[in-house]
This record gives C-alpha cells, structure tokens and sequence, in this order.
C-alpha cells in the first residue's frame, strides 16, 4: 500500500492533479483528499479551466464521428430492478399509510409517464424521463418500497425543513435503490417542480447530485443514487429540471 | 426546449436536456466542443483512430451521466477537455504507446526547445494566451507542456528534464497560477463562463 501523504504533500500535488500528471496511488488520495476539501476543489477547477484555454478549438471533429456516436446512443434507459406486483395483501388502511397518490406511469428503470392526477416515478440518477414509456405496473412500485421499508439494511431518512413543519421520508437501500415514500410538501405551479438531490461524499462537505426530477406533487417514487451518499435533499426548480441546485433546500435530511 | 433553441441554449441547458434523452441536446454540445476535444486528445496520442475513440468515449459518458457535470466546478468545455485529457492519458500510459512516446521523447529532446505557443490558435484567444505565455519562465512552459500534452506524470517530466520531481510539480503549480492570473488580466479567464 502507498504510503500516505501528509496535507501539504497533498496541496503540492494539486497542480499536477488537474493535468492528469500523478501517478494511480497519488490520484487515489487527491481525490479523497478533494471529497473533504472545498477548497482544493475550487482550486483544481480553476486549474483545469486554465489548461483547457490552452486547447486549440480551431480545429475540426472527423467527418462521421457524430454519426458513429449517435447511432451507440441507447434508445432507452437501462432497467431499474422491481420485483412484480405481488397480490395486494396489506390492509388498505397500511397501504394508504405509505401511499399518498398512485398513478398509471412508465415502470421501465429510468421511465416515467405521468397519467391523471396521480404520480408514480421511476427515477435514476440525473432524472432520465423518456416521455414515451411503457406500460406501468405502479404496485410494483409501491409493492417495492414497501419491500425496502421492511428490510433490516434499509436506512430511513427524514428529511426536514428548518421549522420542521415539511417534511419527506426515503428508504435507501445498501445497493442503491431508494424510495420517496412519504412527504406533506404543498404542491407547486404546473411550470415549477420538485428535484431530489442525493448529498454525496463527506457530510461536512457534501454535493449534490441529482437524482431525478419530481414533479410539482411529488407522490411514490423510486430512484438510484451509488456512490458516498452523506443525505438528501429537496429543492423546487423550474419544471425541467437543473444541473445544480439553484435553490436552498427545502427539505434536507442526513444519513443516520 | 425546440430544436431551434437549442443553438441558443446555455451549455447548462444543454446538459439538463441530454437528461431527458434529447439527442439533439448533444449533437449541438458536440458541435460546439468536439474539435477541441478531437484536438487535444489527438495531440495527446498521436494517432487519429486513438483520438477519434477517446471523443466517442467522452461523449458517450456525458449521454450516459450528464449529472457528473456540475456547473459549479467550472465550465463544460473545461469539463469535456478534462475528460478527453484523462482518457488520452490513459491511452498513452498503456506499454503500447510508451515505445513510441520514447521515439518520440528522443526526437524532442533534440530540438532546440519546446513550443507551448503552437499549441494555441484559436483566433479569438490567441494573442492573449500568446501573452499570457510569455509571463512563464521556461521551466514552468515545460514542465506545464510535457505533463499536460505530453500526458506525462511529474515524475517522467523531472526525470526528462532532469530536475529534482518537487521542483516539476513547484514549477507546474506556479505556472497554473502565473497563466491564470495573466488570462484573467486580458479577460478571457473569470467566473465561469459558458458559451
């Protein structure tokens, strides 16, 4: 195992970091090192832009690369794993405990259509929604949150806002699977929405990725988020959807 | 988003749109960012097959997680050029590459010295860099040129121009400040800046 560097060996190798110029142990412990550290962050983009300025942009792509990686360009996105419905077996009242409002929607893994008044999402990271979809099954949906809400290794996490008053609850699984089960959050204009966001890497230090767009009355839905995740969070965007937050929290909650 | 405003769209905007399975989100990102990429990284591994895959790469991952973009970090174009400049790497460090990089070093070391300066035309920019450059010492020029187009590590550029491995990285640093503060004085380096 490499040995570790100390905190300024670390910063002297922040310059050659940006230009790829480490070797693979010394990489391995920038980027850790970058995770907990905002400021060599800021420092390692401001690095990067300079070199990018240095790149000649006169010249021109081949003729045909566009059409070689358009045509590998996957029509529609992988599957999310959910089991089939099973038999409606819980009590109604049970069910009605977890679900605010089940709609027909797109079960495929990062599908969704939203049909009638009621919502059910199937999100992946960086909000995927192929408006076309298919057919859902939206007890699968709720048949598998409600699957992830029992099982022992699930993390339950509540998300709140600064007066407690809002709330949202997720159900996150060790293999990335999670699930908005439950919120109170007022529903919005049809031309603004709800973004959940998954808070990746040091908590103290944490940043946001998207893990799907919501919708103004966000009701059951089901996301993917791997990686470091340190918590959640809601904001409300304009309908579709943003890169980066930019808008505080509404809701926001850590891993326990 | 029509496809008409798609020429007027924000780099951002861009990249919220290929989240959403828009194809022709991304033919505009590559219209505006695929020849640099295409050039750095042929710069890079000095072969056009090798260039033309590390672009389809590139690509390939900004359609398949357009959320590893954070506008916060810095433009997309930095962003594409950092992608296209790791994967290059990668290439060359493969043992394939390193016998001809080692041709190619002792054909370099021949030459009078090195020249940064050919590696920038853009038209828009060049005089500003051109200037920027000239605020480097030589050191700092080659060290900065060897590791970045050269795709080296610190340590092969010290042991190429034979100087101690923290004096490459001390020169590698300065220069990175010494270039940014001066493209910031000529106004073509500041906040981010999106096309």
């Amino acid at each position: 195992m490499a040995r570790e560097l100390s905190h300024r060996e670390l910063e002297e190798l922040l310059g050659p970091y940006a230009l790829d110029a480490v070797d693979d142990d010394e990489r391995d412990q920038v980027d850790q090192y970058l995770d907990r550290n905002a400021e060599a962050r800021a420092l390692v983009a401001e690095y990067r832009e300079t070199a990018a300025l240095l790149v000649y942009s006169g010249t021109e792509a081949p003729p045909g690369l566009w059409e070689r990686i358009e045509r590998t360009l996957e029509e529609e996105p992988p599957r999310l794993a959910i089991p089939p419905a099973a038999p409606p077996v819980a009590p109604r009242s049970r069910r009605s405990a977890l679900v605010r409002r089940v709609a027909v929607g797109v079960a495929a893994a990062t599908a969704v259509l939203i049909v009638g008044a009621l919502t059910v999402k199937v999100l992946q990271q960086g909000d995927r929604i192929d408006e076309l979809g298919r057919q859902a099954k939206p007890d699968a949906v709720v048949a598998a949150a409600e699957t992830a809400s029992r099982d022992p290794r699930a993390a339950k996490v509540r998300l709140s806002s600064t007066d407690g008053a809002r709330e949202a609850r997720i159900v996150y699984l060790p293999n990335g699977d999670g699930f908005l089960v439950r919120d109170n959050l007022a529903a919005l204009p049809a031309d603004r929405t709800y973004q959940l966001w998954a808070l990746m890497g040091d908590p103290q230090n944490a940043r946001p990725i998207s893990a799907g767009v919501l919708g103004p009355d966000p009701g059951v839905a089901a996301f993917r988020a791997r990686g470091p995740v340190a918590g959640f969070a809601i904001t409300e965007e304009q309908a579709s959807g943003v890169v980066s937050p930019s808008n505080p929290a509404v809701v926001q909650g850590a891993m326990g | 988003m029509k496809t008409g405003e798609l020429r007027v769209a924000s780099d951002a905007q861009l990249v919220v749109a290929i989240g959403r399975f828009r194809h022709d989100a991304l033919s505009e990102v590559y219209h505006r960012h695929a020849a640099a990429a295409f050039g750095l990284a042929r710069r890079i591994v000095g072969d056009r097959a090798l260039a033309e895959e590390v672009v389809q790469e590139v690509f390939l991952r900004l359609w398949n997680a357009p959320d590893r973009f954070d506008a916060s970090r810095g433009s997309l174009r930095t962003y594409l050029l950092t992608q296209a400049h790791g994967r290059s790497v990668d290439v060359v460090r493969a043992e394939a590459s390193r016998r001809a990089r080692e041709e190619r070093d002792a054909r370099m070391t021949s030459e009078a010295g090195y020249d940064l300066e050919r590696e920038v035309w853009d038209l828009t920019q060049a005089e500003q860099v051109r200037g920027a450059l000239e605020r480097l010492s030589e050191g700092e020029r080659s060290a900065i040129e060897l590791a970045y187009f050269g795709g080296r590590t610190y340590r092969e550029v010290a042991l190429l121009l034979d100087e101690p491995e923290g004096t490459v990285k001390s020169r590698i640093r300065s220069g990175l400040g010494r270039l940014r503060d001066a493209l910031i004085d000529s106004g073509i380096a500041g906040p981010w800046r999106e096309s």
